[in-house]
């Protein structure tokens, strides 16, 4: 413990352990900080403690065996690795998915959207002290895991998407159940903002704490929801537009603020918009022209071994902007696979964010943050 | 153990098309049928039996009659029974004050015993759950007793570092103003420990004892963390008393007495034969003084929005951290108990307790509607456990003293007005 | 303004400057001399509104990659060298570029992007816990994801691993 005085007030500093085990529910972080009195002076973010050597083990697999490794990332969106990555692999081998299997591509990456907000919001209600929204938003994430053991067997972890296409077309009925799941869902998302959103206290907390100014989160490199709640309107799906991203109307929220309210509810409008992608994505499915069962790419070989060369592919996931940059040597494994993590970078402004904050509200902008430590640390 | 038999799921389908599995259909899946919950049998049926329950605990209610009347003609008999014995007067009165000390011990621990069970399956239909199921045949209601057992049994840990006469004393200092505080509040009509005139004082006086309790547990746990939260839990206690004990005063200055029952009794009657008189109906004045006198109640009681003394999503662990078995169990009996005197508390200020809303309503007795109108006020402090998040440490003293306490303030000079209007 | 006119105009300062041979699919990639490649980035950064850094990886490409076998089909391959490769980006027009650096794999050693690129603190970490790659002005430059104990670069090709306390 540092015991540093000073002269001023004959205040004392003390050194604080936020972590590596601590019940906010963003996995094995450990912030070191240096607190006098209840205001944060230093806080040092200390990550690696969940390092699987994922980088180094991709090198080791083949293609088809790395993609397993890839929903191991940010567990919580599973497809939206397994989409970079595949997204990656088909640049470096020249392959392009057909039209279905993007849809269906979409579609999953929108649902996981979904699913991954609720994680956030409920594990940021628990944070600041409401338990009940957690268990709504677990309610509807139910669901959304039912939909997807329907489509490919797998609740948390996928690999659906592969290199080429998707595993598997839509069974028989789950149409229905998807609408089923939409139509339930869409007034939830008003119910959730009159219970938490608008809810004075909620907003006492969170509005004007750990404010990101524009420029400052540009140079940090933060994406997704944390980026676009200080200004600047960036999301890879309107930038450079992947799978049929183009073909869809949707609109992204942005808002100007930056602090911890609005990166909540960016969030939160966030899954009112993928909400209609997936509507979007389930009539063009529907239509005649989309041959079901046409869902891989021809002519992809089972052992895949991409020409050497290097590529880089990256996609607007839940939390932010994943890259994967692939580098291939024409044999049967990748001779570097690197992941751009959002959730890194988004760790690493919480030096700079965290100091001039009381201790409570660091739980507070590390909520709204929404982090995933497998992403983090790889 | 229930004792209907557990269904077996039915066969998944398999789907010959792609391999997968379909979704069995008997999986709860919200779906079309959810737009009224009335469609769902299950509903119905429980609507039944609350409602059956609490018809036949009026009936039961009615049919027991007014208990508050009978206690003294019994006590006066037993008494006289006792002086033909030939046991001198002394040691009947001491032996009937220790009869009555009993039952005031089986108050807080009767009231622990339904309101944590109560708790447990109102947070879990909020949050779209079952809750406790099968401690006890109907819907778990024995669970708090094996929670009791439970905690009797579990060992008794004290750190190393930790001050052992404090440590042992503390859930001690805070637990017996807790039982002892339910002496001069009436349970219905004539249905009262303790008689005091001066009751209201003497609630709010030992009321504040138990937060002494709370700055020795933080004290005696030895970490730095907990005497953090003791000091905070202790400077929100003792804050959050000024309101509540001003927002009392109104009704005090209209009432014209200190003593509880005297207080519940003055709320008799009805305007134009429908409007009960209860202080709460009094123009701006009782409302304003119910409002802040529920809030400083939930800030006393350390429940959520105010709970960031227990709260363990917080970097700084609670004062009770330190504390297992039974001395926690001691901890979190006085939390409920002081739920019910706040509970017990509004329902005779503000409710006239005891009695009926309407005329016509009468033929139940003054307790039975006591017990309705504080269990509903119970309902409310567990309700708001479950809808709020909670406050940050300093906005939560920013509350108090810069909004709380100069409305109640206000509240008692409009009092004043108000009885000079009345007069 | 496309990237062909911003290469002709860093070209014009920054002779070493040079379009890569080794594609980036699908983004246009230009090698940069170690030595320049802060000044370059300074440049991107000041006058043509490069505000975002994508992504700081590396690239290992030993003599020999294993004793005994040839190198891989790679243009980079068998140069001894570590490839360093940066995207940064220009929000506001959508342009987004990879530029290559190689340093030596014998000492190793670049100008950091700190101050210009915030983004490059925990990235530059990474690479010199992972590669060794020594980043000079970098303020901090401690490991990050691997454990105290650990000894070694582990995303080297030549990396022998140590038994340690997890072992």
């Amino acid at each position: 413990m540092t015991d540093t005085i000073s002269t001023a007030l004959k205040t004392g500093q003390m050194f604080i352990n936020f972590g590596p085990q601590h019940p906010s529910t963003h996995g094995v972080l450990r912030i070191a900080l240096t607190v006098e009195g209840e205001v944060v002076v230093k806080a040092d973010p200390d990550v690696g403690y969940l390092h699987r050597g994922m980088e180094k083990l991709f090198e080791a697999r083949t293609y088809s065996q790395a993609l397993i490794l890839t929903d191991r990332l940010d567990y919580v969106s599973a497809m939206s690795n397994n989409l970079a990555y595949c997204l990656a692999v088909e640049r470096l081998a020249g392959i392009q998915a057909p039209l279905r299997a993007q849809y269906l591509r979409v579609l999953t990456a929108e649902l996981n959207r979904i699913a991954s907000h609720l994680v956030f919001f409920g594990t940021f209600s628990v944070d600041m002290g409401a338990f009940t929204p957690f268990l709504y938003a677990f309610r509807e994430r139910e669901m959304i895991l039912d939909l997807f053991e329907m489509l490919c067997g797998g609740r948390l972890l996928y690999s659906y998407i592969r290199v080429g296409g998707v595993n598997a077309d839509l069974p028989a009925g789950w149409t229905e159940k998807c609408r089923e799941f939409i139509t339930f869902f869409k007034p939830r998302l008003k119910d959730y903002d009159t219970l938490l959103s608008f809810n004075p206290i909620f907003r006492d907390r969170t509005v004007n704490v750990g404010r990101i100014s524009a420029s400052q989160a540009i140079s940090w490199g933060l994406s997704g929801p944390n980026l676009r709640a200080s200004g600047p309107d960036y999301d890879v799906r309107k930038a450079e537009p992947y799978c049929v991203y183009d073909k869809l109307d949707f609109k992204v929220p942005v808002a100007q603020a930056g602090d911890c309210w609005n990166r909540y509810y960016c969030r939160m409008l966030e899954m009112g918009q993928s909400v209609e992608i997936a509507l979007q994505c389930l009539d063009a499915l529907a239509a005649a022209d989309l041959v079901p069962g046409e869902i891989m790419a021809k002519g992809v070989p089972k052992m895949l071994k991409p020409p050497a060369g290097a590529a880089y592919a990256h996609i607007e996931a839940s939390r932010g902007d994943l890259g994967f940059y692939a580098v291939a040597d024409g044999s049967l494994n990748p001779y570097r696979m690197h992941v751009r993590g959002p959730s890194f970078l988004n760790v690493a402004i919480l030096q700079e964010i965290l100091t001039g904050c009381k201790i409570a509200d660091v739980v507070a902008v590390l909520g709204s943050l929404d982090i995933v430590l497998g992403e983090v640390d790889r | 153990m229930t004792t209907e038999t557990i269904q077996p799921l039915s066969e998944p389908v398999f789907n010959h098309a792609n391999g997968r599995l379909l979704m069995p259909d008997n999986r709860y899946w919200p779906s079309r049928k959810w737009e009224s919950p009335w469609s769902l049998p299950a509903y119905r049926s429980g609507a039944a039996v609350l409602a059956g329950l609490l018809s036949g605990a009026a009936a039961a209610a009615w049919l027991v009659g007014e208990l508050g009347p009978r206690v003294t003609p019994l006590y006066y008999a037993a008494g006289h029974y006792a002086l033909s014995l030939g046991v001198p007067a002394f040691l009947i009165k001491i032996v009937w004050t220790v009869i009555k000390a009993a039952l005031l011990l089986a108050v807080p621990l009767v009231n622990a015993l339904f309101a944590v069970w109560w708790e447990r399956k109102i947070s879990a239909h909020i949050q779209s759950r079952l809750g406790p199921m099968y401690v006890g045949r109907f819907q778990g209601c024995l669970q708090t007793v094996a929670d009791g057992i439970k905690l009797f049994l579990k060992e008794d840990i004290v750190p190393d570092s930790a001050d052992r006469l404090v440590h042992l004393l503390a859930p001690v200092v805070v637990v017996i103003p807790a039982i002892m505080v339910f002496a001069p509040v009436p349970f219905g009509r004539e249905l009262i420990f303790a008689d005091l005139d001066i009751g209201t004082v003497y609630v709010f006086a030992v009321g504040g004892v138990s937060v002494m309790g709370v700055i020795m547990a933080g004290w005696a746990s030895g970490n730095k963390f907990s005497l953090l939260g003791g000091l905070r839990a202790a400077a929100q206690l003792v804050s959050y008393e000024l309101p509540r004990t001003f927002a009392v005063i109104p009704v005090v200055m209209l009432a014209g007495t200190l003593n509880i029952s005297a207080i519940a009794g003055f709320q008799a009657g009805y305007w134009g034969g429908l409007l009960p008189r209860w202080f709460i109906f009094y123009p701006v004045v009782g409302q304003v003084a119910f409002i802040v006198f529920l809030i400083a109640s939930v800030a006393e009681t350390n429940r959520v929005p105010f709970d960031i003394p227990e709260a363990e999503s917080e970097l700084v662990a609670g004062f009770n951290t330190e504390y297992s078995g039974m001395k926690f169990a001691l901890f979190f009996l006085s939390e409920f108990a002081y739920v019910l005197l706040s509970c017990l508390l509004m329902a005779a200020f503000f409710f006239g307790g005891g009695e009926p809303p309407l005329p016509l309503l009468g033929f139940l007795p003054s307790w039975a509607w006591f017990l309705a109108k504080t269990l509903t006020l119970m309902f409310c402090f567990l309700w708001f456990r479950w809808t709020f998040p909670r406050f940050r440490v300093d906005r939560l003293m920013d509350f108090n003293w810069k909004f709380l306490l100069p409305v109640s303030l206000l509240n008692i000079a409009a009092a004043g007005v108000l009885i000079w209007f009345i007069s | 303004m496309p990237a062909e006119e911003i290469f002709k105009n860093l070209q014009a300062s920054f002779p070493g400057l040079a379009r890569s041979g080794a594609q980036v699919k699908e983004y246009p990639a230009w090698d940069v001399p170690a030595g320049s490649l802060r000044a370059v980035c300074d440049r991107l950064r000041a006058k043509f509104s490069f505000d975002y850094l994508d992504m700081v990886t590396a690239v290992d490409w030993p003599a020999s990659a294993v004793p005994g076998t040839t190198p891989p089909p790679h243009p980079s391959a068998g140069r001894d060298i570590f490839e360093l490769v940066y995207v940064v980006s220009a929000l506001s027009t959508g342009v987004r570029l990879c530029l290559r650096c190689e340093v030596p794999r014998a000492s190793p050693s670049i100008h950091s992007l700190y101050g210009i690129y915030m983004a490059a603190d925990w990235q530059e970490r990474e690479i010199y816990d992972l590669f060794g790659i020594h980043f000079e002005g970098h303020p901090n430059l401690k490991k990050i994801l691997t454990p105290e104990t650990q000894q070694g670069h582990p995303l080297r090709k030549d990396y022998a691993h140590v038994p340690d306390c997890y072992d």
